[in-house]
Order: C-alpha cells, then structure tokens, then sequence
C-alpha cells in the first residue's frame, strides 16, 4: 500500500514537472516564432492557458498532499495537541465536503459544455480542458479525508509551509 | 441561509484552507442569489482564459531553482564587495541582497529561511549586537516585495488589471510603481544601519577593486538576470509573462546545466515543489474569480463605497483607515490571498476616493508587508522564531526600530502618491 502511494505520488510530481517544462516550452518556442518569423501559433496560447488550469489543480493536490495550504490557524496554535488534532480533523472534513461541491458542479460544466462542444486545438474538444476540475476537485476530496487521518502537521513543518 | 455563513465563519476559524472557504462563500452567495450553482465552476474555469497568467509558475520555478543553487551566497558576496566598505556595511550589503532575493523568489518566509542563515552568522562576525541582527533579518525577510518580479506585485497587476477600471493598471504599470517605493524603504533602513554600525567602521572592510572583479567574475552568469528581466519589462520589449518564460528557461540552463548546482536527479522533484506552491496560491485566485464575481453581482463594491462614504468624506481619512485595515490583515491573511480577495473590493472604493490603483497596489502591498512581522502573530515573527530558535517576545523587541523605520516609509508611500505614480 505504502509503496504503490509513493510510487503514486511520484508520478503525480513527475506529471506536474512535465506539464512545466512544456508551458515553459512553448511560453519561449512562442517568442522565437515572433522574434524570428514575426509570426505566432494562436492555438498554442489557448494550450498554454489551459496548462496554467491544469498545473493549478495538480499543484494544489500536491499542497494538499503535504498538507500546506493556507490556512488561518491562530486557533490551533492556541490549543493543546489533543484540541489541535480534533480542531484540525473538522477543517479537513469541512474542506473535503466543499470539494465533493466543487467537483459535483465540474462535471455539470462538462456536461454543459458538452452539449456545445467548441474546439480547443487541434481537433481537441474544449471540454477535455476542462476535465482537470471535477478530476482534481474529487481527488482533493479523498486528499482532505486522508488528512483527517493524518493529523495535523508539525509546527516546524507548518512554519516552512506557509512561508513558501 | 444566515447558519450556512456561521458555519461557513466556524470553518475558518477551525482553520479550513482558505481557498475552501472563499469556495464556500461562492456557493452560499451565489446560492442565495438564485443562480445555477455551476456558475461557480464556469468562473474557476477563467484560470485557463486569462492571458498572462503564465507568469506566475514561471517566474516561481526560476525563483525555486535560484534559492536551491548557490546564488544566494554569490550573491552576498557580489553586494559585499559593492557595498561593504560603508558604515554598517555587511547589514546594508545583507538589505540590498534579501530585496533582490525576495523580488525573484516573491516568498518572503524562502528568504529568511534561505538569507538568514547567511547574513546572520555574517552580521555577528562583524561586531553587530544580536538584537539588531535578529531584526534585520527578520524584517528584510519581506523587503523586495516591490521589485519586479515579485508575485505579489504580478498577482496584484493581474486581479486588478482585469477589473477593467478607468483609469486601468497593468502588471508592467505595477512594475514601475514599485520602483521608488521600494528604493524608499531600503534606504530609510540602510540609513538607520549605517547608524547603528557608525561605530564598527573600524570593522568593514576597505573596497577594492580586486574583490569586486573576483565576486563578478563569481556571479557572471547570475548578473545577467535582473538586467535582463527588469530591462526588458521595463523598456517593454517584453510582456512579463515572456521575460517569465525566457527567466526560467535561463535559469533551468544555468542551474542545472552550465553549473550543475542541481543535480538532474533532483530537478523532477523542485520542479514539482515549485508547482504544488503555485497550486497552492492558483487554486486560490480561481475561488476568488468566482467569489468577486457575485460579490460584484450582489453590487458590494458599490454598496461598501457609499457606506463608507457616508462615514468617510476625506480621501486622506480614507488612506488611514486602509493602513489601519491592511495592517490588521496583513498580521492575519498570506499576502497573495489578501490580494486575491481584497483587491475586487478595495480597487473600485479607492478608485471613488480618486487613487490610482497603481498607487493603491503599491501601499497595499507596503502594508502587507509590514504585516508580516507585526506582533502578536506577523508570519515572519513565527518564520525567524524557528530559523534562529529564540522566543517570540524577543524577536518582536528586536525588530521594533525597523518597524517604525518601516512604518514611516508606508506613511510616505501611501500619503505621497507621487512616489508610485512619477515614474509611470
């Protein structure tokens, strides 16, 4: 279980780094084409911005994953471990129903853009661009339900956290 | 529906993520207003529709990838050589490097953590008091924050930009804004170091032209950098998301290839680091579109601007209060979800009371720095009270000069509009 979630995450972070490296080359094949052949490819604006949607949801799953998303937490830093496990065990539970939310209302956008459907490059339907938001949306559920089990991280780890 | 916005109120307080409960706070208001709920995913789905947005993970994995190698410390050694030969001269070599670290890496709590560890050992050798080093460190840890390309300032220039308003701002207007305001705060406390360290002049070492050849030739592939960001930004050869990507790619070279400070190995690993932070502050800015978006439905910019107008009539009273409520949040909100969620509201109010939202930016941002080490609960007190292990209670002794140094710099900055707008 532990090395099929580790292996798990590994290609979560290695997708992630991948969908970096090809925003980055496109942002600069994008400026070549102008500098060079003052020219641009239109489409690969959209699929730059779509990038930017699809590393938002990854990253923030990541962020759930290591439990560091910003919080307002004066309360827990007030309470004895016990009230903080208890304090924190809601806030995920809160978190993870307003996901499930979320994600509910992802696919009903998908739905509805399914009925009329445009094209987001290359032959690609727009709605597939959008996949990534009942898609993370969901994954972020089960990530706040783990995390109830978890427990709250570790002041040390929580002050690093929520300086970067 | 008032008991779902008290549960919604005890979520937070419960310390639910942020971007959960401005999420929530869509939901409920849209809900109320008798929409299709799925309007809130059509809004979060404008992350993907905005051009520019580029930028932020761009510049955030060159700022990544620049705190893993060791350009912090040619760094340092770069502005010592300059600068050490003043009065107090390693503490002004230690404010100049940390605003360059924070403009690039846009984290101020990465430059603590990254900065201090050198700067404070340096700080001690040359004689100053513990007291001061805690200080400085601590508060240089968000100085920069008004320096392309930090990401507050692009964050603030993009939420703003897209509000359409007359007259409009840019990311690249923000750019130039910051300029002065932020050489402002970096010479107030470099003033007040070479004060402090008037009599440790014996100590600094005499410049020479040899160390600064040897720190150049060091740092040769790493001065590049900001003259070609800031000059490319600034002339407008470039649109910030561009000099974002030509940056990273930049960086990812000199690091990883032409250095070979970051092993292959590891770069997967900082690259998905970089990202899951970025998630963390996109994921945010997603919630919020849909957020000011039935905030502006539901006409509460409108409704808040005549409220407060009808208590207010002066744009100076006005600025005050900002400063007051900018404080109070900066001790309590991350700078970027303070940007996200305040700037809908606080950009069309100061636009009735006649400011420049450019101007507007550059105070916000100001302030919330200033926040970030206001006691009782400034982040950056917390950050520095791990680093370097010593109490709270102490930290905040510490740093009381170079908050009211600071203080005075927001007064001028907010209450001199010149200083953000001349330049522009």
């Amino acid at each position: 279980m532990n090395r099929l979630l580790r292996g798990l995450h590994r290609l979560e972070d290695g997708l992630l780094a991948a969908l970096l490296l090809l925003l980055l080359l496109l942002a600069v094949g994008q400026i070549g084409l102008r500098w060079i052949a003052d020219t641009g490819w239109l489409e690969g604006e959209t699929v730059q911005r779509t990038l930017v949607l699809w590393i938002a949801l990854l990253g923030a799953l990541g962020a759930a994953r290591e439990r560091r998303h910003l919080a307002l937490d004066l309360l827990s830093r007030l309470l004895p471990p016990l009230g903080r496990r208890i304090v924190w065990a809601l806030a995920q539970l809160v978190a993870a129903a307003l996901c499930a939310v979320m994600a509910w209302y992802g696919w009903s956008l998908i739905e509805l853009e399914r009925e009329a459907p445009g094209v987001l490059f290359a032959g690609v339907p727009s709605w597939a661009g959008m996949l990534i938001i009942p898609f993370g949306f969901a994954v972020l559920t089960l990530r706040f339900l783990i995390a109830v089990a978890l427990g709250p991280p570790s002041d040390a780890s929580a002050a690093e956290g929520s300086a970067a | 529906m008032s008991w779902a916005w008290l549960l919604l109120l005890t979520a937070a307080l419960l310390g639910a993520p942020l971007f959960v409960l401005i999420l929530g706070a869509a939901f409920i208001g849209f809900h109320q207003a008798g929409y299709d709920l799925t309007v809130v995913a059509v809004e979060f789905h404008r992350l993907a529709g905005m051009p520019g947005l580029t930028a932020i993970p761009l510049f955030t994995v060159a700022g990544y990838l620049l705190a893993e190698s060791r350009a912090p410390q040619r760094l340092l050694k770069l502005s010592d050589a300059l600068l050490g030969w003043l009065p107090g001269g390693i503490a002004i070599v230690g404010l100049v490097a940390c605003a360059l670290f924070t403009a690039f890496t846009g984290a101020s709590g990465v430059t603590i953590v990254a900065m201090g560890a050198l700067l404070y050992p340096a700080l001690k050798a040359a004689g100053f008091d513990e007291r001061f080093n805690l200080g400085l460190v601590t508060s240089a840890g968000s100085l920069g924050l008004l320096f392309a390309p930090s990401l507050p300032l692009i964050l603030y220039g993009f939420v703003a930009g897209q509000l359409g308003t007359t007259p409009s701002v840019s990311i690249e207007d923000l750019f130039i804004a910051g300029i002065l305001p932020g050489l402002l705060m970096i010479v107030l406390l470099g003033v007040y170091a070479a004060w402090h360290g008037r009599a440790l002049h014996a100590r600094s070492e005499p410049f020479a032209w040899s160390r600064v050849l040897e720190a150049t030739r060091d740092a040769a592939w790493e001065i590049p950098l900001p003259v070609l960001v800031l000059g490319a930004i600034y002339s407008g050869a470039l649109a910030a998301s561009e000099a974002a990507a030509i940056t990273a790619l930049y960086v990812l070279v000199v690091t990883v290839l032409v250095r070979r400070e970051i092993p292959l190995r590891r770069l997967p690993g900082l690259l998905a680091e970089s990202m899951r932070m970025v998630g963390a502050i996109l994921i945010i800015l997603g919630a919020a579109l849909a957020l000011s978006n039935w905030l502006v439905d539901a006409e509460v910019p409108t409704r808040l601007f005549e409220w407060i107008q009808g208590a207010i009539s002066n744009p100076l009273t006005f600025l005050l209060a900002l400063n007051l409520f900018l404080l109070a949040v900066g001790m309590l909100l991350d700078v970027f979800a303070a940007i996200v969620i305040l700037v809908p509201l606080l950009v069309p109010i100061a636009i009735g009371y006649g400011i420049h939202p450019a101007h507007l930016g550059v105070l916000m941002l100001a302030n919330l720095q200033l926040g970030y080490f206001t006691p009782p609960v400034g982040m950056n007190l917390f950050i520095a009270s791990y680093r370097f292990k010593v109490s709270i209670g102490r930290l905040v002794r510490a740093c009381l000069p170079f908050f009211l140094i600071l203080l005075l710099a927001l007064g001028l900055i907010t209450y001199v509009p010149w200083l953000s707008l001349a330049l522009l």
